[in-house]
């Protein structure tokens, strides 16, 4: 993320701890949400 | 004896955070709990792989009250969500370019290039039929 971005969203407001906690949550290795692979055969 | 020999080692005596992956449940991904979802379609018809990413939830919509608090995204004002949950679609023109290009292989000059083994096959049996064609497998024709 650029510094333009993180502006943007407000993450550049979050503490270190925030930060960390928001890529954990991001993480897919780690949390439940994220890309979810569907296959179709169409 | 043998039930003892094949009985599963008691589980670790660990907190969840400091366990394994491995040891952890395997637990199962929906579209329900999902930010946006990858669908691989196989269009037979036309011999095709499509791939589309489509939004589905988001992330304040996921998160529960204490994840919002945790991550501080509870605090973010509602334009700097609508930026952040932008910034994580990944239809993005800008992050698509981005992986196209991350993902890209360079192309291979011809003279470097190695013929897989369709196109050896192929010269093979070109010159085979070349062969025939000059009358030098007349022999084996009797």
């Amino acid at each position: 993320m650029t510094e333009e971005d993180k502006h943007k969203t407000g993450l550049n407001t979050l503490t270190a701890q925030q930060s960390a906690n928001l890529n954990e949550w991001l993480d897919p290795d780690k949390a439940l949400h994220g890309v979810l692979g569907v296959y179709e055969d169409v | 004896m043998r039930t003892q020999d094949f009985s599963m080692p008691p589980l670790p005596d660990k907190e969840p955070e400091e366990m394994n992956k491995k040891d952890q449940p395997k637990r199962i991904r929906t579209e329900a709990d999902a930010l946006f979802i990858m669908r691989v379609s196989l269009i037979r018809d036309e011999k095709l792989i499509q791939l589309t990413f489509e939004r589905n939830k988001l992330i304040e919509q996921l998160m529960t009250e204490g994840e919002l608090e945790d991550t501080g995204v509870g605090s973010l004002t509602d334009e700097q969500k609508a930026e952040l949950n932008a910034w994580l679609d990944p239809d993005r023109s800008r992050i698509a370019t981005m992986r196209t290009q991350d993902f890209s292989m360079p192309p291979v000059p011809e003279k470097n290039r190695k013929k897989n083994r369709y196109e050896k096959s192929a010269k093979k049996n070109s010159y085979q039929r070349l062969r025939s064609f000059r009358g030098h497998d007349k022999h084996r024709e009797g």
